[in-house]
């Protein structure tokens, strides 16, 4: 990715990413939520040469994210149309037949939908920047645990990483945290010592009037939370089935963050002669690259995946029943990370 | 605070991280890491616990490389030895 994308261009085009752009839905309006929060990041955090200080950052942080927890449903449509719109004239991202499109259901009901594709490069760039920094050992910048922040807010963290590579973060983010945290009681408490009249207890703030250090604004910016009380609802019923997802069939599916889907299983019906699994594989290529998809074989271990557009499904032979008569096909099952 | 660096500043700068490689070529986190681990894509270290840095554009060029030597059908062994051997 040669060209710079801001905050919130760059949530954009990782958010958006495969999701309906004439339709509604829950995952929708969690990215353009995240799309707003990434605005007023920008201007707050990477813009203001200098950050308010204390609690005066702590309070427009929190205003902020009320307003955006706030936005109704235009509002929303609004910041969305607005973000994609730049991305979809700069080539970031384009508009393609959805994939739901394909299954049997729509096909035969004569049902259009399109939805975002982001470009492949730009993509894989936000992504894996995100992925290096935070899962390398190092230096953590703002803008990677901005990004970070809205992608766990808007759901789309079982995308990007796996159930390891999510515990893996949450120990990240409470070291980074708390390491620094530490190294601000210790020289809150030498300077308690120092002059005890001016004291933090006094300014009635956790980080009222003393300069606040790189992890203060890490743990203030990973403490909030913009997604509904539904979400959050889904995220509680899902965090108690975790131990029964937790196999070796499952362990992909994100329970760790919130979670929503943004992506569903598919059937397409072909009748193909002889049962090679190669060839039902073919013919579902085939079948997705004649409708606009960017479809390819990925090895994974034994199996082999289909990489469409930037997600990745698992191909199963199936035949399922209309009026008593059984159709022969193929279902596309998301593959998380 | 630390701040992500321009795509003007990291094409200036003679080192860059692996999440910097990963935004110049477009490659996997996952695979950059895999690279560094073969010994094909080489690295500075200056302590055990600081950050790994990569040369810029020998990395990006080794990169590249590595990709259109996949592309020809070669696999990483393979490639691994051409490297060995100085090609």
């Amino acid at each position: 990715m040669k060209k710079e994308y801001t905050l919130s261009q760059q949530f954009a085009a990782v958010s958006l990413d495969g999701l309906s752009c004439n339709h509604h839905s829950t995952a929708k309006y969690a990215a353009a939520r995240g799309i707003a929060a990434a605005k007023f990041l920008e201007e707050l955090l990477l813009r203001e040469e200098d950050m308010p200080a204390g609690q005066t950052f702590q309070k427009k942080l929190e205003e902020g994210i009320a307003a955006v927890k706030c936005m109704k449903k235009k509002e929303m449509d609004a910041v969305e149309k607005e973000t994609a719109d730049m991305l979809l004239v700069d080539g970031g991202m384009e508009i393609v037949p959805d994939l739901l499109g394909c299954d049997m259901n729509y096909d035969t009901a004569g049902v259009s939908m399109k939805s975002y594709r982001s470009d492949r490069e730009v993509y894989l760039s936000v992504v894996e920047s995100v992925r290096a920094e935070i899962l390398e050992d190092g230096p953590v910048t703002m803008e990677c645990v901005c990004l970070l922040w809205l992608i766990r807010e808007s759901g789309c963290m079982h995308d990007i990483f796996s159930v390891r590579e999510q515990e893996q973060i949450q120990e990240r983010m409470m070291a980074l945290c708390v390491k620094e945290d530490q190294k601000r009681m210790v020289a809150l408490c030498a300077k308690e010592d120092q002059d005890r009249e001016n004291t933090a207890a006094e300014d009635g703030g956790e980080y009222s009037g003393q300069e606040l250090t790189e992890a203060d604004y890490i743990s203030m910016i990973w403490k909030q939370e913009f997604h509904k009380s539904s979400e959050q609802m889904i995220k509680s019923v899902l965090k108690g089935k975790r131990a029964l997802f937790k196999n070796p069939y499952l362990e992909g599916i994100n329970l760790l963050f919130p979670f929503l889907d943004r992506r569903q299983a598919i059937f397409v019906d072909f009748v193909v002669f002889g049962t090679k699994v190669k060839d039902r594989r073919q013919a579902m290529i085939d079948y997705l690259s004649e409708r606009g998809h960017l479809v390819e074989e990925i090895k994974n271990g034994t199996e082999t995946l289909l990489r469409i557009d930037n997600a990745c499904y698992r191909v199963w032979p199936k035949t399922v029943q209309v009026w008593k008569v059984p159709v022969q096909g193929a279902s596309l099952v998301p593959v998380y990370r | 605070m630390s701040r992500q660096r321009t795509m003007e500043k990291i094409l200036a700068s003679e080192y860059v991280t692996i999440g910097e490689l990963a935004r110049l070529t477009g490659c996997r986190y996952s695979t950059l890491k895999f690279y560094t681990e073969e010994g094909m894509l080489p690295f500075e270290q200056a302590e055990q616990n600081l950050t790994r840095r990569y040369r810029q554009s020998e990395s990006v060029k080794r990169v590249e490389w590595i990709r259109a030597q996949r592309e020809t059908g070669k696999t990483i062994p393979e490639i691994r030895k051409m490297l060995e051997a100085g090609l």
